[in-house]
């Protein structure tokens, strides 16, 4: 209990932390291009608004800095993001809120087949050495060395343009408006694939490596050893013993590095013009949208800080030993 | 012999350490309870125990790589307090240290060459590079491996294990010590090099008039080796005396569990007479009165209450056993008979 | 003649802990990555890129800037890789763009490798507060995500050149690094040869440096490589994105000014096909040069490959825990008569 009572503090603390961060950023900027904009939608916005803003970027010289913070949090709280230049007068907290589930799945898919498939090569390759097995490594590797974009963009001329079996660009057809209809997801999955493609195939070569080492090193341990002894049947043994103890650094290193599966996401939702937030963070980007750049920053941060949590909690109910640690 | 020879080169008086568990709870692990230890020049004490016992405790004590709770450290007669800084590079110019695994004491990635030169560097820092050179030359002569020159270039994987604790004994001497406190320095070895190292060891302290502390948990070796022998048991010395008498004529039940439990070609039946009982105990809660007493078979009503001082035994030798009291003579009778704890002791 | 193959054999020239005594050629360890052929391969398609930095812009056949009316062209002898839409040459563009590349992913990969080191090897070698506090600010580093954060900051610098890209890369990316050596640095500071050194009297700033670091060396050059990785990308991402600034050419601009024009669906491969190639090229070669480490450093992984090929000749199917023995040609044991005597049982 101890060890999930640290766990949580110190997530609780990065949230904080990250929350601060992005508070002073813009506080950072040099000159004053927040103003110009303000002034450049002056007419259009509600005092309400327009306040908002100023706490958002500090540019109330009446307020002192920890009225401006203590302010921060508490719009926050409200989910008051600020109003989105770029999608004006729309605020940041609805743009986010509706391409955040187009990132969600995409990442979620993504990431659960990409760890699946590599976790079971790697299972594969580590136990059985000398296979063609051994071959699917280097082109792996290759491909993880390929950014996520640039094989977003083969992807598309190939299977788009080249070939076209899927759609270029877009989380969905079109002409359909977003509902559960059967249509609707189905064109929903059909517009993912490419993306979804993409992503597995560049990290897929990290989840194999680490499988494979930790097969490596595990299936030599006594208690492999011991199982085959005892007569079980291998692919018990593989599962059972090995694959069970090889994945837990895999599980941690899951955690840690959906961070760079979220980047990598958003780099290809770019690419695809997929309607997530890593598009949404583009076209901010474009417009120099601050507001907007920073409400997605946060909400990326802090669902990275969730899964990782809820990862290390796996971790630690899957392996006794991590529960001990006071 | 000198007037130096009659001050112990060290001492200590009621050495102590407990180590703090967990955060700011206020449990202590009483790893080592107030030994009172002499060591003269010329002369191997050992200290004998399981494991656990806290002999690899006071090594560490006495090296001052840990401070210490309690208790007094008295190097030639004076006390010392010296965990860092050139207190401590001084007396370590004095005390120099013999770990157990000579695999593991030596940095995989530096040649013999620079261990030693390092010892020598750090202790004869006004050396030239001619001298530092016959210096080192010399320390692996003195440590017979020879020629010096073959050895010089190696690394520790390229040294067997007696080779590689001999170059960890040079390195101590580069120190030019008074005082080895080797820490189980044969334990790890193959049985057939022990005797090798056990007698390098006899040869430098007579050519050094070094004083040895042997730490251990083979009596037997202690026997061989040592002049003075002390036994450790939960962190207390229980007996100490003349090894020969030590090991001869245990007083301690203890000490006779260690003796007896070495395995005697000579007696192929098992004498299970008053056979061990139980484990060492946890030093976090200590047993009250002795701490022996949970697995002794000639516990008293006594024994469960009050610790046991230190009681003269025979010539030199003493133990901390309620049954060596003046007055226990009668209760003992009534517990175990007349006879019985003598024979323990033969 | 038998061949005992072992699936998790370790080359016996390598091979630090054990008694055999080597020849003077496999001693030194850094020759060992060098027989490794995936890092060699690596190096060698790292080095061609390096060169290609250095000496790009005196090799570039045209100013990558220049704009021509000869748009669009596909790969021909004046241009080898084509044309962009304004009529530059993408070979061009490519050559010096290594340059930018190269930089910043050196730079920041120093940076943040120098950063790790110091806060990694601190934290696992002074424990308690500051271990903890280090370590909190460095989990809290790992868990946000690099790339957004690294766009959101850059996003926000109104003009941002190589170097200063390089030091965000850096400031986000030092992490993962600190973490693992931190690791390593706690298991090693318990190891005995630091506590013999300490014993023998070296100061704590030559243990940390002389003892410690040294064996800390392939993990550094390890995590290096990878946050070089890490820059480089990023970088790249930065640039496609429209983030840094246009002034500097770069193989991710050169995807940027392709993907603005719509290379793509104007079927201008050569525009956007080599500078991805490229990075690819780079990343792998950098890859190559970490599986040679890795396995290095681990014995176990070292044969894996090699033991494939000869496996299959022999065909023989590698099992986890087995040692396959091929039976071959494999001569009639001699049999040698029974000269052991028996001492007699007492």
């Amino acid at each position: 209990m101890k060890f999930l009572g640290r766990r949580i503090a110190f997530y609780l603390f990065t949230a904080w932390a990250a929350v601060t961060l992005n508070f002073f950023i813009p506080r950072l900027l040099p000159g004053d291009p927040v103003q110009s904009l303000i002034n450049k939608y002056q007419g259009r916005l509600s005092t309400d608004s327009i306040k908002s803003l100023y706490v958002l970027f500090g540019l109330d010289k009446h307020t002192t800095l920890w009225q401006d913070y203590v302010s921060y949090w508490s719009n926050l709280f409200h989910g008051d993001f600020g109003i989105s230049f770029t999608f004006f007068p729309t605020p940041v907290a609805e743009v986010v809120a509706q391409s955040l589930p187009w990132t969600l799945m995409l990442v979620g898919i993504s990431t659960v087949l990409g760890f699946i498939l590599g976790t079971l090569a790697g299972v594969g390759l580590g136990w059985r050495r000398g296979t063609w097995l051994d071959g699917l490594l280097p082109v792996a590797n290759f491909f993880s060395a390929i950014p996520y974009f640039w094989l977003g963009l083969i992807a598309i001329a190939v299977f788009a343009v080249a070939i076209p079996v899927f759609p270029a660009s877009g989380g969905y057809d079109g002409g359909l408006t977003p509902s559960f209809s059967l249509e609707f997801i189905g064109s929903a999955i059909y517009h993912a694939a490419l993306p979804a493609i993409t992503i597995v195939l560049s990290s897929v070569a990290g989840w194999i490596l680490g499988m494979r080492n930790m097969m490596v090193t595990v299936s030599s341990e006594d208690y492999v050893t011991v199982a085959q002894a005892k007569g079980l049947p291998e692919r018990k043994v593989m599962f059972g013993y090995a694959a069970r103890n090889a994945i837990l650094p895999s599980l941690s290193g899951f955690a840690l590095s959906l961070g760079f599966i979220v980047g990598g996401t958003l780099v290809t939702e770019m690419v695809f013009s997929y309607p997530g937030i890593g598009y949404v963070l583009f076209q901010a980007i474009g417009s120099k949208d601050y507001p907007l750049m920073q409400g997605v920053f946060l909400i990326i941060t802090l669902s990275v800080l969730v899964a990782n949590m809820v990862a290390d909690f796996a971790y630690a109910f899957l392996d006794p030993r991590t529960r001990q640690e006071a | 012999m000198t007037p130096h020879d009659e001050i112990p080169v060290l001492q200590t008086i009621g050495l102590t350490k407990h180590f703090p568990v967990g955060r700011g709870r206020k449990k202590y692990v009483h790893a080592v309870d107030g030994i009172d230890l002499t060591l003269m020049r010329g002369k191997v004490v050992a200290l004998v125990g399981e494991s656990g016992s806290g002999k690899s405790t006071v090594a560490r004590l006495l090296a001052q790589l840990l401070p210490i709770t309690a208790g007094e450290i008295l190097l030639d007669g004076t006390p010392v307090k010296a965990t860092h800084g050139r207190k401590f590079r001084r007396y370590v110019r004095n005390v120099q240290m013999i770990l157990q695994d000579p695999f593991a004491s030596l940095n995989p990635i530096h040649t013999v060459g620079y261990v030693l030169g390092r010892s020598i560097r750090i202790h004869h820092p006004r050396a030239g590079k001619a001298e530092r050179e016959e210096l080192l030359k010399s320390l692996l002569t003195r440590v017979n491996l020879t020629p010096p020159e073959r050895y010089i270039a190696k690394f520790p994987h390229e040294l067997s294990g007696g080779q590689r604790q001999r170059v960890a004994i040079a390195r101590a001497l580069g120190a030019t010590p008074q005082v080895l406190l080797a820490d189980e320095p044969v334990s790890m070895l193959d049985v057939s090099i022990r005797i090798g190292v056990l007698n390098l060891l006899q040869e430098l302290k007579d050519a050094f008039h070094l004083g040895i502390l042997y730490i251990t948990h083979d009596i037997a070796s202690a026997r061989y080796f040592a002049d003075t022998t002390m036994v450790m048991y939960a962190g207390q010395v229980i007996e100490r005396g003349p090894s020969e008498a030590v090991t001869q004529r245990p007083a301690h039940p203890y000490t006779q569990l260690l003796i007896a439990s070495a395995p005697d070609p000579d007696q192929l039946t098992g004498r299970e007479e008053r056979p061990a009982q139980g484990e060492p105990p946890s030093l976090i809660d200590p047993p009250a009165g002795c701490r022996f007493h949970p697995r002794c078979p000639f516990a008293m009503e006594r024994c469960l209450t009050t610790q046991p001082p230190t009681f003269a035994v025979g010539d030199g030798q003493d133990a901390a056993c309620w049954l060596y009291a003046d007055d226990a003579t009668a209760e003992r009778e009534a517990a175990f008979g007349p006879a019985e704890v003598e024979e323990a002791r033969a | 003649m038998s061949i005992q193959v072992d699936p998790v054999s370790i080359d016996p020239a390598l091979v630090v802990d054990s008694d055999v005594q080597l020849t003077k050629k496999h001693r030194r360890t850094t020759l060992g990555i060098m027989r490794n052929r995936k890092a060699v391969v690596g190096m060698v398609i790292l080095g061609f890129f390096v060169l290609i930095a250095i000496i790009g812009p005196w090799i570039a056949p045209y100013d990558p800037s220049k704009v021509t009316p000869d748009s669009l062209l596909p790969p021909s002898p004046e241009h080898w890789l084509g044309t962009t839409g304004t009529g530059q040459d993408v070979l061009s563009q490519l050559i010096v763009g290594t340059q930018g590349v190269m930089v910043v992913g050196l730079v920041a990969g120093i940076i943040a490798t120098a950063i790790s080191v110091v806060i990694g090897v601190v934290s696992g070698f002074i424990g308690g507060i500051g271990d903890e506090v280090l370590s909190l600010i460095s989990n809290v580093f790992l868990v946000v995500p690099a790339l957004p954060l690294i766009i959101i900051i850059s996003g926000l610098l109104p003009s941002a050149g190589g170097l200063t890209i390089a030091l965000v890369i850096a400031v986000t990316g030092w992490a993962w690094g600190s973490r693992v050596l931190r690791a390593q640095t706690l298991s090693l500071r318990k190891r005995d040869f630091v506590e013999a050194a300490r014993a023998n009297g070296e100061p704590l700033w030559r243990i940390v440096f002389f003892e410690i670091m040294p064996n800390l060396t392939a993990i550094i050059a390890s995590g290096f490589i990878g946050t070089v990785i890490f820059a480089v990308l990023s970088e790249v991402t930065l640039a496609f994105i429209g983030v840094t600034s246009i002034s500097t050419w770069n193989w991710g601009t050169v995807l940027f000014w392709a993907q603005s024009s719509q290379a793509l669906v104007q079927g201008a491969w050569w525009w956007f096909v080599p500078a991805g190639l490229c990075i690819a090229a780079v990343g792998t070669s950098l890859t190559l040069i970490n599986f040679g480490i890795d396995e290095f450093v681990n014995p176990r992984l070292r044969n894996t490959a090699a033991s494939a090929g000869i496996l299959r000749k022999k065909k023989i199917r590698a099992r986890i825990g087995f040692t396959p023995i091929y039976r071959g040609d494999a001569p009639t044991p001699v049999r040698r008569a029974a000269t052991v005597t028996r001492k007699d049982q007492p």
